[in-house]
């Protein structure tokens, strides 16, 4: 197979849209990431730029395939996955015999197991509940005032973990708050935060069972610190990569190419 | 072929309209008594000349309910409740209500403090079904309940009444099972979605009325092959699956349920009652012969085991788990359940449902991910 075929990936999340183009030699030949996720044009700008930054039109995409929480929200791609079915195909292509992956996105959190070929045996999902997702980070680095890109930097600082007990996001606001009010340092308050993620990811991936090697994906990799609590509390090492954000789409479009070479 | 399809049409309109069907028993002068869940003594109700009728909760949300309830509690006595407190079942002649979980056992209590109109029938059951005492206290238990059903059904039943609805009540168990078994094995034919009406209708209707129904279709459908298409078989293990968002999930993710351990469905119909001499005697043995169910004591974990088999026994691909949220018989055993169906590789997946829930895309994408690892 010349390397002619492109093959699209779009991952519609509920705070963010990925897109990630391969050719067929798995090469990433366009990406991007914008905040918005369904419901906003953000879809169609993360086609568009991918598309851009490949020097493509959208004629030269062989298969496309769309996945994440706006999945059945746009009509036009020839196939639709799950985003955990697509997580796994990106994992297993990001960090070749990864057994277990976990992703935290904007509002849920899941772990994937997989078997020796890749194959996704067992998955687990977060509740309804959004306590312990990218979500409850941005209500809390809102809570005083800052962004969830913060997080990292004021946990690096942190003397001592304040405790975050509530398991509400709606609740940890409020303690936020008060225990800022009580005169609390922030690296600490942030460093409980933390935990209080780290509490519920560990739950989640002693629920699924942990085989090594362990991967990381989603947005809140790029939390370092918690990233760091998470290997700590869980005695492994965590595998992360710089695209890790875009995994799911990118598991899309590996999986879009499996179709054209069936 | 066409058969089906016009019983099922018939029957979906009744599972669909219950308020109708209430209307209908009242326009034709019957007396018809409200049966909540589980393992209700409904017998009773058809030997006094009353129609039973299924009262499980609606989809919607509660707010009258929730000066009673709290928030956390399991949402077919919320909304059952609701019913009650906003008229909906006034003409009801009285409601029978189990106290097998702590919740239900609350809503006896909230129903008679709330709802004025329909007299409370307490039925009260020992969990702990099999041993001596328990046995009696069944007895005794279902001999107030009888007291109780005559005096809102203005009936006195004699013990051949009893009878003739404990023989009529097992023929139409029968059926049920024979349906449940056609028809998971005939999704082709005879949709999930199909299937699911058919059973609940049953709540609906006079038992006999069924019946004859069942017969036709289970005729028809015994006719037809096996045939699953492009559904995957699997095991429906929970309370109940008639939430019609679940369902429309069940069958866009083409998953037939080729047996089920449903409170609603199979475990309804799990246990005839046996002839022995004296009708309600024997109608309070087989309460007590109630096993493998989460809401009765299981020591041994019976209903894990029995999980397991019928996945087994019927070539099922995997196991799904409805949870009915904030039920703690059911939270129990699901997660031996999970762990058990992993010791054997059967695949399984807990799905939460709720009859007050409005979105149900975390469910979809766990379903979507499901069917995809087992194909």
């Amino acid at each position: 197979m010349s390397a002619k075929h492109y093959f699209l990936g779009i991952d519609i999340g509920s705070t963010t849209s990925k897109c990630v183009i391969v050719d067929d030699k798995n090469n990433i030949v366009g990406k991007s990431l914008k905040t918005g996720g369904a419901g906003t044009k953000s879809p169609e700008e993360v086609v568009q730029e991918s598309l851009n930054q490949a020097q493509l039109s959208s004629k030269d995409v062989e298969i496309s395939c769309a996945t994440g929480y706006g999945r059945k929200l746009i009509n036009w791609t020839d196939y639709e996955l799950s985003e955990l079915s697509c997580h796994a195909i990106g994992g297993k292509y990001l960090f070749p015999g990864v057994r277990t992956i976990i992703d935290i996105g904007g509002q849920d959190a899941k772990v994937l197991k997989l078997d020796e070929h890749g194959s996704m045996t067992k998955f687990i999902m977060n509740d309804k509940c959004a306590a312990g997702t990218g979500r409850f980070l941005d209500m809390m680095a809102n809570a005083f005032g800052g962004k969830s890109s913060d997080l990292s930097s004021y946990d690096e600082k942190s003397e001592s973990i304040a405790q975050i007990s509530s398991t509400c996001s709606v609740f940890a606001e409020s303690e936020v708050i008060s225990k800022l009010a009580s005169g609390e340092s922030l690296p600490n308050i942030v460093a409980g935060v933390h935990e209080s993620v780290v509490d519920r990811t560990v739950s989640l991936v002693k629920r699924a069972g942990i085989v090594e090697p362990v991967a990381m994906t989603g947005g809140v990799t790029l939390n370092t610190s918690l990233v760091k609590r998470l290997e700590k509390r869980l005695d492994v090492t965590i595998h992360t990569s710089p695209i890790a954000q875009y995994n799911g789409a990118l598991g899309a479009a590996l999986y879009a190419k499996s179709k054209f070479e069936e | 072929m066409s058969q089906v399809k016009e019983v099922v049409a018939e029957l979906s309109e009744i599972a669909q309209n219950p308020g109708k069907q209430l209307d209908k028993f009242i326009q034709d002068g019957k007396r018809v008594i409200g049966v909540s869940p589980y393992h209700n003594p409904e017998e009773l109700v058809y030997a006094a000349g009353a129609i039973p009728f299924g009262v499980w909760g609606a989809v919607g949300q509660a707010i009258e309910a929730r000066q009673y309830f709290p928030p956390f509690y399991c949402s077919i006595c919320q909304m059952s409740l609701e019913m009650g407190l906003t008229h909906k079942l006034d003409q009801l002649s009285g409601m029978m209500i189990t106290t097998l979980c702590d919740t239900l056992k609350a809503f006896t209590q909230n129903w008679k403090a709330g709802v004025q109109d329909v007299p409370l029938i307490f039925v009260s059951q020992p969990q702990n079904n099999q041993c001596e005492a328990g046995k009696e206290y069944v007895l005794r238990s279902y001999t107030e309940v009888k007291d109780k059903i005559q005096e809102c059904a203005h009936h006195i039943i004699s013990d051949e009444e009893l009878r003739a609805a404990i023989n009529l009540y097992n023929e139409w168990r029968k059926a049920m099972r024979e349906f449940i078994e056609l028809a998971g094995k005939r999704p082709t034919v005879i949709s999930p979605i199909e299937r699911a009406h058919v059973i609940s209708a049953s709540y609906f209707m006079d038992k006999a009325d069924h019946l004859e129904k069942l017969k036709e279709l289970n005729e028809a459908l015994s006719q037809e092959p096996e045939s699953l298409g492009d559904y995957k078989p699997i095991v429906l293990s929970g309370i109940y699956q008639d939430i019609p968002a679940i369902l429309d999930l069940l069958e866009e993710h083409k998953f037939t349920a080729v047996a089920d351990d449903l409170a609603k469905e199979s475990r309804n119909v799990a246990v005839d009652v046996q002839d022995t001499g004296d009708a309600l005697p024997d109608l309070s043995a087989a309460f007590s012969n109630v096993e493998a169910d989460s809401l009765v004591y299981d020591p041994n974990k019976k209903h894990i085991d029995k999980v397991i088999s019928l996945a087994q026994d019927n070539d099922a691909k995997g196991i799904v788990i409805l949870l009915a949220k904030f039920c703690d018989p059911e939270e129990f055993d699901a997660p031996l359940i999970v762990k058990a169906a992993q010791e054997q590789n059967i695949p399984a997946v807990v799905i939460e449902i709720d009859q007050s829930t409005e979105s149900y895309e975390q469910a979809n994408t766990k379903l979507e991910t499901f069917a995809e690892i087992l194909n």
